[in-house]
């Protein structure tokens, strides 16, 4: 395209966006992606933030400082002001400016001593603009007995009770009346941050942090600290951190923020836990069985191995549909066709501890597995988005090679994953994916 | 017309209070597209008026609003914010939107033009930040950058064909 196409291409686009009939689909599409990409970095500020933030930029009571014209006339005194504040910079030199203190200590301490237990109420919101709904969270955690036990809702709908047990996992999801038992959270597709309660995953990387030295700040009227906690590099050399907000009086945590940082600086939050209550309970005061989970009978459960030496391949096995059709449990599939592509390339993959079926429609790839989770599907160590799905539980995480989104739901007998490369894809495979 | 601008020039230098109120929650916006975060948004758009407090009495008019200016600032300091975390990875949160209740397939699309639009050239989301998040005209954009308002027009539609292939990449395709 000549430069002047390219200048009247823009010219069009000016009068579209002033109201203009588009005339052409590229043109509309073009100015459909610039309103919504607009609608995403729209927001308001309450009257409320705007007024504390000019607080904060403008010192109260001080008058602003002189416009040019009377800036000669108030030289000499500023001059003398300038010594003056020199004078008392060499006195004082250390006494201005915020002071960074070492939060760390007390931030563990605050939540709680040996023989305490915690009783944790939380609110797990996807980043802005990241999508998915809000979950809600409620549970016990006991460090020193190392157990965990909690219960996640999305619209007041249970999607996952969850027990801990001395690394031990149990996660039992009611509407598909399914459980998944593993010996260690890394027996897991989507590791350790899918089973642990995010304040107890908070605990522990506060406690292997070390110093955290940081300065308190005014957050809506409140001082508070923020420390970064680092959680995990991917292979693309993303790196996964929580950004905690403390309360800098009780030093508990307000706000625990996951954030991923590309490469390039680019940066965004995914999850955002709003901490709600944080109880401290002796553990000989806490109600026997709160931190027990007691499977209903008929739970179709499945024990995934148990890790502790690496999944190796041991083979790939080409197979036709119908040979797939006859397996036992029986393939989950998206029907013969899914977005343009076919279903092809159907094989089972054997691996130490069990085997999986893997069917691929060009870049998504459906897979079905039952005690081993295929290393493709390994996840990085962020949370779960997780969301109510055609009577059962949806769970969405990003791969740990940090290319690829995947999704999952829990069947009898074992689960179903789908592989893809954009969010809106493993959302609609979920929605579709079906036995065989 | 160039008086009204010079009048309301000198009225900005001389009531912070209304130039905070009048342009404050459109630099944090902006800044919270550049740095992918809300929280680091406020901190420095926090910077920018501090700075404002301190420069903007002293301002000579060369026929540009006070708000080119505090435009200016905030990106300096924004590559600066990024240059930091480039150094020392202090994190982010994305843009903010309305509070999610959609479908979720239209939430992925969200998902995706965030990230896109986070990774605009400056110049680009600055333009598209000005012409659709503030809805300013391109006459007015052209006078905050500093340009012509038909390269203003270029730099938002570079960035929409921008926003489209990133959109692509990620397995979206986008319709009039």
């Amino acid at each position: 395209m000549s430069r002047a196409d390219e200048r009247e291409a823009a010219r069009r686009l000016a009068a579209v966006l002033d109201g203009a009939e588009p005339g052409d689909a590229e043109l509309a599409a073009t100015v459909r992606v610039l309103r919504d990409a607009a609608a995403v970095a729209r927001f308001d500020l309450s009257e409320t933030e705007v007024e504390h933030a000019l607080e904060r930029a403008r010192p109260a009571g001080v008058a602003p400082p002189l416009s040019r014209a009377r800036l000669r006339v108030a030289g000499a005194l500023v001059a003398a002001a300038a010594v003056l504040a020199a004078a008392i910079l060499l006195v004082l030199p250390f006494t201005s400016g915020p002071v960074d203190v070492d939060v760390q200590a007390r931030a563990l301490a605050a939540l709680g001593s040996r023989g305490q237990v915690l009783g944790v109420s939380e609110v797990v919101r996807p980043g802005p603009g990241a999508g998915f709904p809000v979950s809600k969270r409620t549970g016990w955690i006991d460090p020193a007995g190392d157990r965990q036990r909690w219960t996640q809702t999305v619209g007041g709908t249970v999607v996952a009770e969850t027990l801990v047990d001395h690394g031990r996992v149990t996660r039992y999801d009611p509407a598909s009346g399914t459980a998944v038992v593993a010996a260690s959270c890394a027996a897991l597709a989507s590791g350790c941050a899918e089973s642990e309660d995010p304040i107890a995953f908070y605990r522990e990387a506060l406690a292997a942090a070390g110093p955290l030295r940081t300065h308190a700040r005014t957050e809506g009227g409140r001082r508070v600290y923020r420390v970064t906690l680092p959680v995990e590099r991917l292979a693309d050399s993303t790196r996964i951190l929580q950004v905690a907000t403390l309360d800098a009086t009780t030093f508990l945590p307000l706000r625990i923020e996951w954030r991923q940082l590309e490469a390039g600086g680019h940066a965004r939050t995914f999850a955002t836990i709003a901490v709600g209550s944080i109880l401290r309970v002796d553990a000989g005061e806490l109600t026997p069985g709160v931190l027990d989970l007691k499977l209903p009978p008929g739970t179709a459960t499945t024990q995934l191995t148990a890790p502790g030496q690496p999944v190796q391949l041991l083979g790939v096995r080409r197979v036709a549909l119908a040979e797939a059709r006859a397996l036992e449990p029986r393939p989950w599939w998206l029907g013969p066709r899914f977005r343009g592509s076919r279903a092809g390339d159907v094989a089972v993959v054997r691996y130490t501890g069990g085997t999986a079926v893997r069917i691929r429609y060009g870049r998504t790839t459906v897979w079905t597995y039952g005690r081993v989770v295929p290393p493709p599907l390994l996840g990085a160590r962020v949370p779960l988005k997780t969301i109510p799905m055609n009577g059962g539980v949806a769970r969405f995480y990003a791969a740990r090679s940090g290319r690829l989104l995947i999704g999952e739901r829990s069947i009898r007998g074992g689960t179903v994953a789908v592989t893809t490369p954009g969010n809106d894809t493993a959302f609609a495979a979920l929605t579709v994916v079906r036995p065989l | 017309m160039a008086g009204d601008d010079h009048a309301e020039f000198r009225r900005s230098q001389a009531d912070f209070d209304a130039l905070f109120r009048a342009h404050y929650a459109e630099i944090v916006r902006y800044l919270a597209v550049r740095l992918g975060s809300r929280d680091d948004a406020a901190d420095v758009a926090a910077e920018v008026f501090v700075a404002a407090w301190r420069g903007v009495p002293r301002l000579r008019y060369r026929g540009r609003p006070v708000l080119a200016w505090l435009y200016r600032v905030a990106a300096n300091m924004a590559s600066d914010r990024l240059r930091e975390r480039m150094r020392q990875p202090l994190p982010v949160e994305v843009v903010t939107g309305p509070p999610v209740a959609d479908t979720a397939e239209s939430l992925a699309d969200r998902d995706a033009l965030g990230r896109a639009l986070s990774r605009l050239p400056a110049d680009q989301q600055l333009a598209v930040h000005l012409r659709l998040v503030e809805g300013y005209s391109f006459a007015e954009v052209g006078r905050l950058m500093g340009r012509s308002a038909g390269a203003c027009q270029m730099l938002v539609l570079r960035a929409g064909r921008q926003l489209r292939e990133a959109l692509e990449q990620e397995g979206i395709r986008v319709s009039g």
